[in-house]
């Protein structure tokens, strides 16, 4: 009976809530840190699925967002002491996304209300940040944003969503070779006429492979071996270079 | 060429490094200091997280300085038994460094901490040095004849635990070596530095070493001294980069050996004039960075110091 239901539930259910079904693909679904990693770049791809592709097509608005593991984060501010600039003060947020990319096919406010995109967190103004108590809190909030901007960790990019096609569109995302390593999600959004019709969401995964992880595998399980290893590498290539050196003197 | 660092976390461009290891290991094979001041900003500038460019530094004077140590061997100019005396010192030294450092941590002020040290101590040894070399210089053009150094008998004579040093032709107390190696390891586990740049004018001027014993002595002293905290640093904190730091060491040795060079045929009046000029021009440049008004008021923590 309890699989009956379930069963019906999942057959009937996307039937019921919309006629457009959004399929998502990522040309990567891992990405590798390797040596010669420099960064990362990769297209999110997909296309609205119904019966009729043409129909209406200007009235839909597509988003998707990238988001990196969260973390907790101190942002500090200075203040000119005796002369010299002394970090005074400090504001810690929480949940906050290490890597964001919000990729769009017209600006976010005219996609859907404001209530809509704070509740998904869709926008640099509408990150779902835990945040400290004071009133002064805004302004922490903006130089964290501005900080992670500057940094290409931070990314909204209006009009980022090209349609290809009634139904058919493509985001290219780009990560900085600072990028986090961890757990992502990929989320697409279809939007119609401000309210959602159908949404996606599937992880990435950032991870360093071949030498990059091994060393960091051993730096961080056998650390005191690691230590002696470097160490040793250091009085190697120093004394290699005293003997190299030293018929020419 | 890029190269991805795996624990920095950051891809950086080969040839860049390795000239900046060179850069630095010139300047310990010259003056016999680790370098440590210099490549802990320039890592930084490049854009390494402190943690990892002081514990990364640290390694990479570790082969600089045995490079440096060979060849002054060669020379004959180590005073091992003055280097182990300032190393027994140098190892609890460090250890309260380390402590001190990890006490500062979270209170957001260790950035601030590090630059007013380095501001204080390297400006006003700097200049010191400086006057002193200067007046050397222009006496020594003016033809007059030189002071006699060390034929005063000074307060230092007096302590106990006396120790010849046949190298350094000294016959002095244990004690101020001893505590001088101390203050270079609480130095170099707070700033991530060898503490050369304290020891060579405190060797100089503090205990009256002959300078050419100075350079081999302090590199000798500083291997050790990066030795044991580059284990540290890898133990605890697990901030050493070995990928940075081999490129940091190969461009260092190749660096130091052209170094050792140009200091060995520099008469030691230039050479203390020239690492006074190096000193002063850091601690300058540190002070700005203290005193200008900065870019953005606000800035992130970095994750080591997050709570």
């Amino acid at each position: 009976m309890r699989r009956l239901a379930l069963f019906l539930l999942l057959a009937l259910a996307p039937a019921a809530r919309a006629d457009e079904q959004l399929v998502v693909g990522l040309t990567e679904d891992v990405i590798h840190i390797s040596s010669s990693f420099t960064g990362a770049e990769f297209v999110v791809y997909g296309t609205v699925e119904t019966i009729d592709a043409f129909k209406d097509a200007d009235e839909r608005d597509i988003v998707i967002v990238v988001r990196g593991p969260n973390r907790t984060e101190t942002v500090r501010r200075r203040e000119r002491i005796a002369g010299i600039w002394v970090n005074a003060d400090a504001a810690i947020f929480g949940n906050v996304p290490s890597f964001y990319h919000v990729a769009s096919t017209a600006p976010l406010d005219r996609i859907t209300a404001p209530a809509v995109l704070k509740r998904k967190s869709i926008g640099l103004d509408n990150l779902a940040l835990e945040e400290p108590d004071r009133r002064d809190a805004a302004s922490f909030r903006k130089a964290l944003v501005r900080n992670r901007t500057a940094a290409a960790l931070y990314v909204e990019d209006i009009g980022g969503v090209e349609m290809n096609g009634p139904a058919l569109f493509q985001a290219r995302i780009a990560m900085p070779a600072n990028v986090p390593v961890g757990a992502y999600t990929v989320e697409a959004y279809l939007f119609r006429s401000g309210q959602e019709i159908s949404a996606y969401s599937a992880p990435l995964v950032i991870d360093k492979v071949g030498l990059e992880r091994t060393l960091f595998d051993v730096a961080h399980a056998y650390s005191a071996f690691y230590g002696v290893a470097v160490i040793l590498l250091g009085v190697l290539i120093g004394l290699g270079a005293a003997f190299a050196f030293r018929e020419r003197d | 060429m890029q190269i991805y660092l795996p624990i920095a976390e950051m891809s950086v461009n080969i040839w860049l490094i390795l000239a900046m290891g060179g850069a630095v290991g010139f300047v310990t094979g010259m003056f016999g200091v680790g370098g440590g001041f210099l490549m802990t900003p320039f890592l930084i500038f490049a854009g390494v997280s402190p943690a990892v460019a002081v514990a990364t530094g640290a390694s990479q004077i570790v082969a600089s300085s045995v490079s440096g140590v060979a060849a002054q061997i060669g020379r004959r100019a180590v005073d091992f038994k003055m280097g182990v005396v300032l190393v027994a010192g140098g190892v609890p030294g460090s250890i309260a460094g380390v402590y001190l450092l990890s006490v500062l941590k979270g209170t957001g002020q260790t950035d601030l901490v590090i630059k007013l040290a380095y501001v204080i101590l390297l400006g006003s040894v700097g200049l010191l040095m400086l006057t002193e070399s200067l007046r050397t210089l222009l006496r020594a053009r003016r033809k007059a004849p030189a002071k006699p150094r060390t034929a005063h008998h000074y307060w230092l004579h007096g302590l106990p635990l006396k120790l010849r040093f046949r190298v350094s032709k000294l016959y002095i107390s244990a004690l101020p070596p001893l505590g001088l190696g101390f203050v270079s390891g609480v130095l170099s586990g707070v700033m991530g530095i060898g503490g050369g740049f304290i020891m060579v004018p405190a060797m100089i001027y503090i205990l009256r070493m002959p300078t050419a014993a100075v350079v081999g002595t302090s590199l000798f002293q500083v291997l050790c001294v990066t030795v044991f905290t580059t284990f540290l640093q890898a133990w605890i904190n697990q901030t050493v980069d070995v990928l940075l730091a081999l490129l940091l060491m190969v461009g260092g040795v190749v660096g130091v050996q052209y170094g050792g060079r140009v200091g060995a045929r520099l008469r030691s009046d230039q050479l203390r004039f020239l690492i006074a000029l190096l000193i002063v021009g850091m601690a300058l440049r540190l002070a700005i960075e203290l005193i200008a008004p900065p870019a953005d008021l606000y800035s992130i923590a970095p994750p080591e110091e997050a709570r």
